[in-house]
């Protein structure tokens, strides 16, 4: 019969593969890799390079996130849907403080968004952004100079976040609006893979916590036998005395003999315990990433 | 020989570790499930007063709205006097937090909610009629807020839809069905909402 240890080191190898085998996300988005993500690919590089250097200064200055997104394709969702997700796997904002922005252009359905994080509603309020879509932004995606539109736009952005709205505002209403055609947009139903998702994502996290436990479990308990505050594998104190009268005779040097083969085993465990504790991962990354923020669909959207 | 003294040995330690471990495990598994149900139904709740405050948001921009439209387009009466008393029917219905424990309720409420959607959409269709309205920016402004809001009360509902699906999925299932017949038998599942309102159909004017 095997022993307890290697079964529970099978069963946390199981679980471990079990849970690395879990599903990824069905609906992809493009990973925050910077502050301006191009996935479109219609943003001339010098130009991105700028944005991004203002944007990394406005977070520097007060903690806003502001993000420049272009992508390829909506997959069928429509770019409010779209954009609030987006901006919420990518979490941007930080975490206590929500002051994330998504300013998100997709070219192919000539759409564009700003994504507004619950804590600046109060300062990039719904009609500011539309004023920065219909003016700034429209006309110069529908003249297809996409970092043109993107550097505008955040100058924008930026102007009112830093607390210049008057400035901007007394420009906008300078400018005459011309016709527009409004129509609230469809609302996308709930997508039910989202759920299933989101179920089976709880549970991988908790059969991590679950085996973290068992891995802490396992140390704890070497911890009380080393105390003595449990008994050792070998030794028979206090209370186990009794099992005493359930030992075989045995001579002294086999006691001896095998005494050091339990410990040796002992010692195996515990340098594998400690081998398998090496697989947590780690996500650190010396360039931009989300502060855990969320956004409540607040922003505004249009098309060209 | 060694191997089957060895063994022996192990085979009498055997009784101790296993049944300790097994019931510390146990504890730990199942132990884990108790706080779920309670800690789910506050996010239930949590994510409904964020549908309310929605709904109350886009109630408090349609006066302003009606007299901005009134302004430029006063021969639309009826459409106007409908989404005046759609707003009224809708804000009459008490909104607290219980509305989601009392299925009457909360099913008034959708419907309200539903006919003043429907009262508003009607309204800007008409509105797209007037030039001067649709170029007055109090309107333009006006037509933002209310775009937002509506993205918003869908974001709400999707947040709330799913926080209900968490909890009453937790209620019907291991090991959270044990603690709920066991500790929590006065928790009912809560209400989603029906299909029919998750769509909003709008009448899409264009030029």
């Amino acid at each position: 019969m095997r022993s307890l240890r290697q079964i529970a080191l099978a069963t946390l190898a199981l679980v471990a593969a079990l849970a690395f085998a879990l599903p990824a996300a069905a609906q992809s988005f493009p990973p925050l890799s910077g502050r301006v993500v191009d996935d479109a690919g219609v943003l001339d590089a010098a130009m991105r390079d700028g944005v991004a250097a203002r944007l990394k200064a406005l977070e520097a200055e007060n903690s806003d996130q502001l993000v420049v997104a272009t992508v390829r394709s909506l997959q069928g969702y429509s770019i409010e849907d779209y954009a609030n997700r987006l901006f919420r796997a990518w979490g941007l904002g930080q975490k206590d403080k929500n002051n994330g922005v998504l300013l998100l252009i997709a070219p192919n359905e000539r759409k564009v968004r700003i994504e507004v994080g619950y804590g600046l509603e109060g300062m990039l309020t719904d009609a500011v952004s539309k004023l920065i879509i219909e003016n700034d932004l429209i006309p110069w995606l529908r003249a297809k100079r996409y970092d043109v539109a993107a550097s505008t736009g955040v100058d924008d952005i930026v102007q009112v976040l830093t607390g210049h709205a008057a400035q901007w505002q007394s420009r906008a209403r300078a400018r005459p609006a011309g016709p527009h055609v409004h129509d609230l947009g469809v609302i996308e139903p709930w997508s039910p893979l989202g759920i299933i998702l989101f179920v089976v994502f709880g549970g991988a996290a908790l059969v991590m916590a679950g085996v973290i436990g068992l891995l802490i479990l396992s140390a704890g308990i070497r911890l009380l036998v080393f105390l003595h505050l449990l008994p050792h594998a070998t030794d028979r104190q206090g209370g186990w005395l009794w099992l005493n009268r359930f030992d075989p005779p045995v001579d002294p040097r086999r006691a001896r003999r095998l005494s050091h083969a339990s410990r040796a085993s002992d010692s195996s465990w515990s340098s594998s315990s400690s081998g398998s504790s090496s697989w947590s991962s780690s996500s650190s990354s010396d360039s931009f990433s989300g502060g855990g923020g969320s956004s409540g669909g607040g922003g505004a959207s249009g098309s060209w | 020989m060694s191997y089957s003294a060895v063994a022996a040995a192990r085979r009498r330690r055997f009784p101790i570790i296993a049944p300790t471990l097994a019931v510390l495990l146990g504890l730990l598994v199942s132990g884990c499930g108790i706080n779920r149900i309670p800690t789910y139904e506050e996010q239930a709740k949590a994510k409904w007063s964020q549908v309310e405050n929605q709904y109350q948001r886009r109630s408090d921009l349609i006066p302003n709205l009606v007299e901005t439209v009134k302004g430029y387009a006063k021969q639309e009466r009826e459409v106007l006097e409908a989404v005046t008393a759609a707003r009224s029917r809708a804000t009459s219905i008490q909104v607290t937090p219980d509305l989601i424990n009392n299925p009457d309720a909360f099913k008034k409420f959708q419907d309200a909610q539903a006919q003043l959607t429907g009262a508003l959409s009607r309204l800007l269709a008409v509105s797209e009629r007037y030039p001067d309205l649709k170029s007055n920016q109090n309107f333009l402004a006006l037509q933002a807020q209310l775009e937002g809001t509506e993205n918003r009360i869908a974001v709400a509902r999707r947040d709330y839809i799913e926080a209900v699906r968490l909890y009453n999925t937790e209620l019907k299932t291991y090991p959270g069905i044990f603690w709920a017949r066991l500790l929590y038998a006065n928790n009912k599942p809560m209400p989603e909402f029906s299909v029919a309102d998750d769509v909003k159909r709008t009448p899409q004017v264009k030029f």
